[in-house]
């Protein structure tokens, strides 16, 4: 058996700019860190004529053979077409659990990509650096699925830890930022996510971002270049330790992305904004694209119960997490996996002690 | 102490008290209404039927800069016939909220003045206006009353009376209106230089 699992991230800034429309001309800048909410990735041997692939979040399942209705459209289109880039058509049971729901704006459709790949690849024996993973990662989800975003999130979940990402055409490079613990950990403890329960469209949102981009609107360009330039600044603030203006960039960019298309932001939104404001809190923005998701709040630890109070009041729901490290990793892996022993067709009583429901 | 000198002491001290921070995401609120062309409609009773009033003067007329969207402010304490008639022909408290029920829209502000908090067609008001999406601002009294639990956010006036409660509620409105003029100011200025290609 071989669990492997793959950390959702929260963008602090430059979201945007990691679109293939704008840093293929202008160079993009983000800074994420990849937080200790995963998505896992469970895998055991089977029949050589046997693959069974279970996602525990769309509680659907496909067996091959898998060319049956690739459409790319089904929820597990990414996959399926992970496994037909490995040409894995039997030997295997996957299992696919997300501790965050899809669609939340904390890169849990990248992540999954991630950590399937990172178990495919380990399982067979074909190992792959952290930037071979990401970018794998990316071109499936864009090139083969057609998805209008960004390769930020692919970069955040493989590579793990509190980075700036920059995009050229050149590559992804990952620079660690060079922040003081204290400070790092003040930080941690002063961010806040709240789930709004809505889902976000990030794909409808983003595509209208892309032709924005594109199509070379002055307006659409002036924000992403000052959202680019809040994520430079924001990286040497946080190394100098000065995370009074960091709100103030988080705060800045939060704004300037709400001008990027409609449907980023909504009366709910705004005003859940407005009484964590009103309560206390310094910064805050829409994690991922926007349209719902997480509420990512920068707070004062005086001001948090209150904040949270109010807005739980509201219908939102607080999501405690901390910074992670370590990216894509192998979780357990048995000493006996050379002998991939079948459990024999059908036998998924081993999901039981993962599944939602029993 | 002499009684006048006391009691600008006192409102001197009733304005060191008001809570900066509240004040500051009433501002946000506004700009955001603003930059959206969104409207802010302002209501009060009695002496804050005239702040009301007030502040929907100071908003609409002195913060115009020529060529930028001017604010869109209107109180709903003027119009005296339409008051009386639905004071007459239904109850006081829903003389607010019915005039807002013709014309207000999602993501449009109401902001109710009130020093008790309690009065019932404020608080009418506000359930409607919550109800149709808009923001809601209370600029209330000491303790906030009920309003202060069913809106948005608010501004406490912590005055020993109604009277300095409602002066603080005037000094209020005119700090409003000076924000909301660089607000306009700001807007004319980045607008005109991107104009320019700048």
């Amino acid at each position: 058996m071989l669990i492997v699992r793959s950390p959702m991230r929260i963008s602090l800034g430059g979201g945007g700019t990691d679109l293939e429309a704008y840093y293929s001309r202008y160079g993009g800048v983000v800074v994420s860190t990849s937080i200790d909410k995963y998505f896992y990735v469970l895998i055991n041997p089977a029949d050589s004529r046997m693959l069974q692939v279970i996602s525990a979040d769309y509680q659907s399942l496909f067996r091959s053979p898998i060319t049956q209705g690739f459409d790319g459209k089904s929820p597990l289109a990414l996959p399926e077409a992970i496994f037909q880039h490995f040409r894995v058509e039997g030997g295997l049971q996957a299992f696919l659990a997300s501790e965050v729901p899809p669609g939340t704006g904390l890169g849990s459709s990248s992540a999954a990509a991630v950590a399937i790949i990172h178990a495919l690849s380990t399982w067979l024996k074909q190992p792959l650096e952290k930037d071979q993973l990401a970018e794998l990662a990316a071109s499936i989800e864009i090139s083969r699925l057609g998805l209008p975003i960004g390769k930020q999130d692919h970069y955040a979940s493989a590579f793990g830890g509190l980075n700036m990402l920059t995009f050229s055409n050149d590559g992804v490079e990952v620079v660690p930022l060079q922040i003081d613990p204290e400070i790092k950990l003040t930080l941690e403890k002063r961010l806040m996510l709240f789930s709004t329960g809505l889902s976000h469209a990030s794909a409808s949102i983003l595509v209208k971002q892309r032709k924005s981009t594109q199509y070379q609107n002055p307006d659409i360009l002036g924000f992403l270049h000052n959202i680019k330039q809040a994520a430079l600044d924001m990286k040497r603030c946080l190394e100098r330790g000065d995370l009074d203006e960091f709100a103030r960039l988080l705060d800045y960019s939060w704004q300037e992305k709400r001008l990027l298309a409609p449907g980023i932001t909504n009366h709910f939104i705004d005003r859940a904004f407005v009484v964590a404001g009103f309560n206390g809190a310094k910064a805050g923005k829409i994690t991922g694209a926007g349209g719902g998701g997480f509420l990512l709040l920068y707070c004062p630890e005086r001001a948090q119960a209150a904040v949270t109070a109010v807005l739980e009041e509201r219908g939102l729901k607080r999501l405690l997490f901390q910074f992670e490290q370590a990216g894509a990793s192998v979780v357990f892996q048995s000493a006996h996996e050379d002998e991939h022993a079948s459990p024999g067709p059908g036998d998924v009583s081993f999901l039981r002690a993962f599944s939602s429901h029993p | 102490m002499e009684p006048i000198t006391a009691y600008f002491a006192e409102f001197e001290q009733m304005l060191q008290a008001i809570e900066l921070s509240s004040l500051y995401t009433v501002f946000g609120l506004l700009e955001n209404a603003y930059c959206r062309g969104r409207r802010i409609f302002i209501m009060g009773n009695g002496g804050s039927a005239a702040t009301a009033s007030h502040l929907a003067l100071d908003l609409a007329k002195n913060t115009i800069m020529p060529g930028v969207p001017r604010l869109r402010a209107v109180s709903l304490t003027d119009n005296v016939p339409l008051l009386t008639a639905w004071s007459n022909d239904t109850a006081f408290e829903r003389v607010f909220c019915e005039q807002l029920a013709n014309i207000l829209e999602p993501d449009d502000v109401v902001i109710g003045i009130s020093t008790s908090g309690n009065s019932r067609n404020i608080i009418q008001a506000f359930s409607l206006a919550k109800e149709l999406q808009a923001f809601t601002v209370g600029l209330l009294g000491a303790t906030g009353g009920a309003v202060k639990n069913i809106v948005d956010c608010y501004v406490l006036a912590p005055g020993r009376t109604i009277e300095q409660e409602e002066d603080a509620h005037l000094v209020l409105a005119h700090v409003i209106t000076r924000h909301m003029r660089e607000v306009v100011r700001a807007y004319a200025f980045t607008h005109s230089s991107s104009a320019m290609g700048s």
